[in-house]
């Protein structure tokens, strides 16, 4: 899999200053609307808020991973950011999170994009890849560490 | 006489150690245990190196029968009342059925294979009709298997409740040709409702008898367990010389006793681990004991015949049947198909046509012994492997060391934990564990230094918690204090999933997220009563519904409900 196909260096962001997980994903809805022409900001943040309410997306040690169906989109559109500070997040280690990926996936395809969706977290997962992402201080360097 | 005395002492002594240091190496290989003390008792009896020639069949009776009852008043004793939920009736099934079936088609078998009655032949099929449960149970806790409580808590129970069935069909068979009667089909209803009627009512009668007087004696602690010992003894003794089925009774006592709040129910537990242990070594190495290997080699042939008959063609049927009604996905069949360990059972049940003087009762001894050797031998070696094959096996449950002790009066408990360095504890501050395991923190020990003011306290490595707190909170804490925390993650999502769900969300959430294909009347399921209907509402941990693009896993449970799910991304 390779995630420059669907995250763009314009799509990274990193240390974001919000503090509520509302913040959060409201950040995430509107850098992915910028890409996504035919879909608003409210109904991205709808589809991940949808996601949400099933149970937090947190998957432990410090990393996120909300995602959502677009019925609309064209194609699959991803967002990482990290957070100035931790942020709750009922993750299910209880601990707060700073590393953000977000994946929208077109309804058609629904099942190939949720796989990206694994494989990004295999990846975060590795020690060395979680801990550039953390250091990173510009969006590059975010881009950068997690495309390598 | 003092001589002989001490050096019997010794060898006794010398045997038991032996036996369990062979438990160190049986560990290692993978071999069932039991197996290993089998054969330490032939290599100390005549055709070994110990040429110690024990032939007293009655000595092996009464020892074996003593043995047995306490190794099954110690089942009873452990059995859970919480597996009732999803395993009463399949392991009622499979003991009672399931040993009618295996015993038929095993007495069939020995039909063509032995030049015996269809009586005899039956008399055999009876006698191999059992499992072990110390057989199977000490296999899966060396090889570090966490089942599915569907399946370990049925097989548990199955081999805890199935000798009295097996033992029943021998006695009545014994008796019925020892009589030669003819009018054997309603003597053996007749025995067959006296023999379980008796053992239920004084069962249960002697269960709760126990239960109260140990509630309201007082007498010195160390003398609980022995009371306990003593009277279940006596309910074994008391039924049987009243026509019952005396394990049975005594498995019910064990099981009303072991579910009981009674003074001091943990030492009395670990006390008849420990004789049920002691038992069990002395009653596989006095069967090998008794045995003559060499005279094995006349009846191997037929026998091997047998053995694969039992445990390639009438267990797997038996389980097949006694399982139907149940919905059992089909690796827990098969699984459970597999574990029909034979123990000790079929061996001590091969002396009662000895001792009630039968044609071919050496044959029937040598049998029995033949069979449980190769059950031990194949089915003991794998179970392990195949469990693993099969993928039947889930995550081990979080388990830290800590200090549990009721509290009087109140219906709570305090807990002691220490926060290991990588525990999930670590760096929280106090009223956030609180709140995340709903329970009350009363103190903190750091530096050998009680502290009480727990407000703006955060937890640090080897801080050791005293927490006040109900009985079902005590999942959350362990995972809070687990050492590992990164490794238990990872196994963790690798079976449940990387995320997890409310159980009480909707399954048309859950749709408009994954777009799952879902029948008609699922729209409007919470998670946990989808998982509820597909399992026909006895869910387990692991059980797993699988979807088009995802599958939903069931991740706790308390009390009968599911408390947390986990979703899985499908690969491929």
């Amino acid at each position: 899999m390779d995630i420059k196909s669907f995250l763009t260096p314009d799509c990274t962001e990193c240390a974001v200053p919000v503090s509520s997980k509302k913040r959060l994903i409201e950040h995430v809805s509107q850098i992915a609307a910028q890409h996504v022409s035919n879909l608003t900001e409210q109904e991205i943040l709808d589809a991940l808020l949808n996601r949400e309410r099933v149970g937090s997306t947190g998957i432990g040690n410090g990393i996120a991973l909300p995602h959502g169906r677009l019925p609309n989109a064209g194609q699959p559109v991803a967002v990482l950011v990290t957070t100035e500070s931790p942020i709750e997040f009922d993750a299910i280690d209880n601990q707060p999170v700073n590393v953000f990926f977000a994946l929208l996936v077109p309804d058609g395809e629904c099942n190939a994009h949720l796989k990206s969706l694994a494989a990004v977290a295999q990846k975060l997962s590795d020690k060395q890849t979680i801990k550039k992402i953390r250091c990173a201080e510009t969006n590059q360097e975010l881009y950068n560490a997690i495309t390598e | 006489m003092i001589e002989l005395t001490n050096i019997l002492i010794l060898i006794a002594a010398v045997l038991l150690i032996l036996c369990i240091f062979a438990s160190i190496l049986s560990h290692k290989f993978g071999a069932p245990l039991l197996l290993a003390f089998l054969v330490l008792g032939m290599l100390a009896g005549e055709d070994g190196p110990g040429g110690i020639a024990f032939n007293s069949f009655d000595l092996a009776f009464l020892f074996g029968n003593l043995a047995l009852a306490v190794i099954i008043f110690d089942g009873g004793l452990g059995t859970d009342k919480k597996s009732f939920r999803v395993s009463l009736g399949p392991a009622l099934s499979l003991s009672t059925l399931g040993v009618f079936v295996t015993s038929a088609v095993t007495g069939l078998a020995a039909f063509y294979v032995f030049e015996l009655s269809i009586t005899e032949s039956f008399l055999i099929g009876a006698i191999v009709g059992s499992t072990d449960a110390a057989a199977v149970f000490g296999l899966l806790k060396t090889a570090k298997l966490r089942l599915k409580e569907r399946t370990s808590s049925t097989l548990e129970m199955e081999s805890g409740t199935n000798d009295p069935m097996a033992i029943f069909l021998t006695i009545a068979l014994v008796e019925i040709m020892s009589a030669a009667d003819d009018s054997a089909g309603l003597a053996f209803i007749f025995k067959f409702i006296q023999q379980m009627g008796l053992g239920l009512v004084i069962g249960f009668a002697g269960g709760y008898l126990l239960k109260t007087t140990s509630t309201k004696m007082v007498v010195p602690s160390s003398l609980y367990p022995l009371f306990a010992l003593a009277g279940a003894l006596g309910i074994f003794g008391l039924t049987n010389i009243w026509g019952g089925s005396g394990f049975l009774a005594i498995y019910i006592a064990g099981a009303i006793l072991g579910n009981s709040k009674v003074p001091y129910i943990d030492d009395i537990q670990k006390f008849h681990d420990g004789i049920a242990w002691l038992s069990q070594i002395g009653m596989f190495v006095m069967l090998g004991l008794l045995v003559t290997p060499s005279s094995l080699l006349d009846i191997a042939v037929p026998a091997l015949i047998l053995s694969a008959v039992l445990i390639f063609i009438a267990r797997p049927l038996a389980v097949l049947l006694s399982l139907a009604p149940f919905h059992f996905p089909w690796r827990e069949k098969v699984f459970i198909s597999w574990c029909g360990l034979r123990g000790a059972v079929p061996i001590i049940l091969a002396l009662f046509p000895l001792l009630a003087g039968l044609e071919h009762s050496i044959m029937y001894f040598e049998v029995a012994f033949f069979v449980v050797f190769m059950s031990l031998l194949v089915q003991g070696w794998t179970i392990a492997p195949l469990a693993r094959w099969l993928n039947i096996e889930i995550p081990p449950s979080y388990d830290p060391k800590h200090v549990e002790m009721q509290l009087p009066g109140i219906e709570r408990t305090l807990y002691i934990y220490q926060a290991m360095g990588d525990c999930l504890a670590v760096g929280r501050i106090v009223p956030l564990l609180n709140e995340q395991c709903q329970s009350q923190a009363v103190g903190l020990i750091r530096d050998n230094k009680l502290l009480t003011d727990l407000l703006d306290e955060r937890v640090q490595e080897n801080d050791q918690l005293l927490f006040v707190a109900g009985e079902g909170n005590v999942v959350q804490m362990n995972k809070l204090f687990s050492g590992h925390k990164d490794e238990s993650l990872k196994i963790e999502s690798l079976f449940y999933g990387i995320f997890e769900i409310s159980p009480e969300s909707l399954m048309q959430d859950l749709q408009s997220v994954y777009g799952i294909e879902l029948n008609e009347g699922e729209l409007e399921l919470t998670v946990a009563g989808f998982l509820r209907k597909k399992f026909h509402n006895k869910p387990v941990v692991g059980d797993m519904f699988r979807f088009d693009t995802i599958t939903v896993i069931v991740k706790t449970m308390q009390d009968g409900e599911i408390t947390g799910v986990g979703v899985k991304i499908n690969e491929g």
